[in-house]
């Protein structure tokens, strides 16, 4: 993608039009608009006659109408036709839930397929008594259930949900004959419903397959690791962070074993040795702005530099376009690795504000940490989680790419984006 | 090549403004009219933009200071009067309507598409022109008009930021099109 991008000019201008688009013919047509600007008036002036003006109009009449006939309904109607009115007080109730998490779960080795889900009522008023039921819409494990729906005995404890109130389900079932991981895909929706309408419904995505020979979820299986080092690490990484849980309260750490650098780039001779080892990358909330060790967006390359200390140039060609230098501050140089902490700046120099800082990693335990740390988030859908401090206009981001997590740290002044997009 | 960049040496110092216009016209015309399709992606609109936007260099050819570069000036009408068109009232009939007529005829491609290919190149340009106009804009300035990220900050009056983040999500937007249409990974 990068090579296409780098020749846009030419396929863009290819696909456009191998030949010229801009002729004499326009340059006469621009050249008689400007001379007789009139004509240019009459055409605008046709085109722009649409049915709005009108429509606005009609509706602005409409709209005193109604209102004179309001008023002389309400001042000029007897006082005891008031008094007689019954003054029936309105019920309400909340017109849809909301999804909070779901997940399907299936073992080869037992062929027990279990469904969980909740819903949360994020209304101001009490939903309605309702029940939840699950459509199977994948053929084969239509098949191999032997249905198409089935409810979901378990309900709120009243029948229905208070404000802010969540509901949790699970449903065991032992299948009829064994299916594959792709049977489990849009397999499933929940429609949680009253007798009238439906309060939500959402398709699971979330899918958790154990294969016979596998023993253990697919979801959370290791990448196959060529490098022994790498097996160390990521062990240490997970005993590490247990044994942290416990002592930490305030911050996130994730550790890894250093690895030696290939080269400095003679950095250490402006700033020194490394000040930070950067076997651990610490996340952190600060007067309403995030800290990725210490550092943040806004701070220059210069400052970043003073706080961690010098750390090798690397462009991560698989992420990033290579017009942008991004300057890696991991230790290991290994090409196309994802993993690391690294901060995107537009130019390498001393006074370049950082504009993005990111950090990918595989360890769950760690991210599951961080997100609890960070209270409520901004916005969640099903793979990313938002994290916004209004005071500095960050936003935090942390994506489930399926084998790794992707956590960025980024300035974002227009959040109606982020409200619109789903 | 290279982008001569916003600070471009034309001049139209001691010309009448009607020699300045067909200078201009002549400097710049191809590429604003490419540059406004990109964004409307109609040929007729396309042609009463880049029109709109010479009568507009025209007009304000008097107030022009050259403090500013006049390419970047033109750049900026350009991008406000395409934008101010995919905003108004008319477009939004006009998309309507041929989204409508394109549902009730079948998929037909109108004129300006001309021949259905699949190759690669093909495969990108639909991609490209199906951005969301937030993250097609940055991507036409940066890697078709090979503008800089501070370039793009003076036409768009965006920070620095925006542009990087919209960038970079703009990067996968494509990617993700691109492979759905059908191209190679």
């Amino acid at each position: 993608m990068d090579n296409q991008l780098k020749n846009l000019n030419r396929t863009l201008d290819k696909q456009i039009s191998s030949t010229p688009v801009f002729t004499e013919i326009d340059e006469q047509n621009i050249l008689l608009a400007i001379r007789n600007p009139s004509s240019k008036k009459d055409k605008q002036s046709k085109t722009k006659r649409t049915i709005v003006p009108r429509f606005l109009t009609a509706a602005l009449f409409a709209g005193v109408i109604f209102t004179s006939y309001t008023i002389i309904d309400r001042y000029l109607t007897p006082e005891t036709a008031t008094e007689i009115a019954v003054n029936k007080p309105k019920a309400r109730y909340a017109q849809e839930l909301t999804q909070a998490s779901s997940m399907i779960s299936y073992d080869e080795n037992t062929n027990i397929l279990t469904v969980k889900g909740s819903v949360k009522n994020t209304t101001e008023f009490n939903s309605e008594k309702f029940k939840t039921r699950i459509t199977v819409l994948n053929q084969e494990l239509q098949a191999s259930l032997g249905l198409k729906t089935f409810d979901i005995v378990d309900a709120p404890k009243k029948g229905y949900l208070k404000p802010d109130e969540p509901f949790s389900f699970t449903k065991e079932i032992k299948l009829g004959k064994t299916i594959s991981d792709t049977d489990l895909e849009n397999a499933l929706q929940i429609e949680v419903y009253t007798e009238t309408k439906i309060l939500t419904s959402f398709i699971i995505d979330n899918i958790q397959y154990t294969d016979i020979k596998a023993e253990e979820p697919i979801a959370y299986k290791e990448q196959p690791v060529v490098e022994e080092n790498k097996i160390e690490n990521n062990e240490k990484n997970t005993s590490s962070i247990t044994e942290k849980e416990k002592q930490e309260k305030t911050t996130v750490v994730n550790e890894e074993n250093p690895t030696p650098t290939d080269s400095l780039d003679n950095l250490e001779d402006q700033y020194g040795q490394k000040k930070t080892p950067f076997n651990n990358v610490v996340f952190e909330t600060k007067g309403g702005h995030f800290y990725v060790n210490g550092i943040t967006i806004g701070n220059t390359l210069d400052q970043a530099l003073q706080i961690l200390g010098p750390y090798d140039k690397h462009s991560e060609p698989a992420l990033h376009s290579p017009t942008y230098a991004t300057w890696n501050l991991k230790t290991s140089l290994e090409e196309n690795d994802n993993s690391g902490f690294f901060v995107e700046l537009s130019e390498l120099e001393k006074e370049s504000e950082i504009g993005y800082l990111g950090y990918m990693t595989e360890d769950k335990a760690f991210v599951d940490k961080l997100v609890a740390q960070l209270g409520e988030p901004f916005k969640e859908i099903p793979t990313v989680t938002f994290f916004y401090e209004e005071k500095s206009q960050q936003m935090l981001i942390i994506k489930d790419e399926a084998n790794y997590y992707e956590i960025t740290l980024q300035f974002e002044p227009d959040i109606e984006l982020y409200k619109n997009e789903n | 090549m290279k982008s001569e960049g916003l600070r471009g040496s034309i001049s139209i110092d001691g010309m009448t403004k009607d020699d300045a216009i067909v200078y201009l016209m002549r400097c710049y015309g191809e590429e604003i009219k490419r540059l406004v399709y990109t964004f409307v992606k109609n040929w007729q609109q396309a042609e009463d933009i880049t029109q709109d936007v010479y009568i507009a260099l025209y007009t304000k050819l008097d107030t022009f200071r050259g403090e500013s570069a006049l390419k970047s000036w033109i750049y900026t009408i350009a991008i406000n009067k395409s934008k101010d068109f995919l905003k108004s009232w008319s477009y939004r009939k006009l998309a309507f309507t041929d989204k409508f007529t394109a549902s009730s005829n079948g998929s037909v491609d109108s004129a300006e598409d001309g021949v259905v290919s699949n190759s690669e190149d093909e495969l990108l340009y639909q991609a490209v022109l199906s951005l969301p106009i937030k993250y097609r804009e940055v991507i036409l300035l940066h890697y078709y008009k090979e503008f800089s990220i501070r370039e793009i900050c003076e036409l768009l009056k965006i920070s620095e930021s925006t542009i990087k983040t919209r960038l970079s999500r703009g990067r996968k937007v494509l990617q993700e099109t691109y492979f759905e249409l059908g191209g190679e990974r």
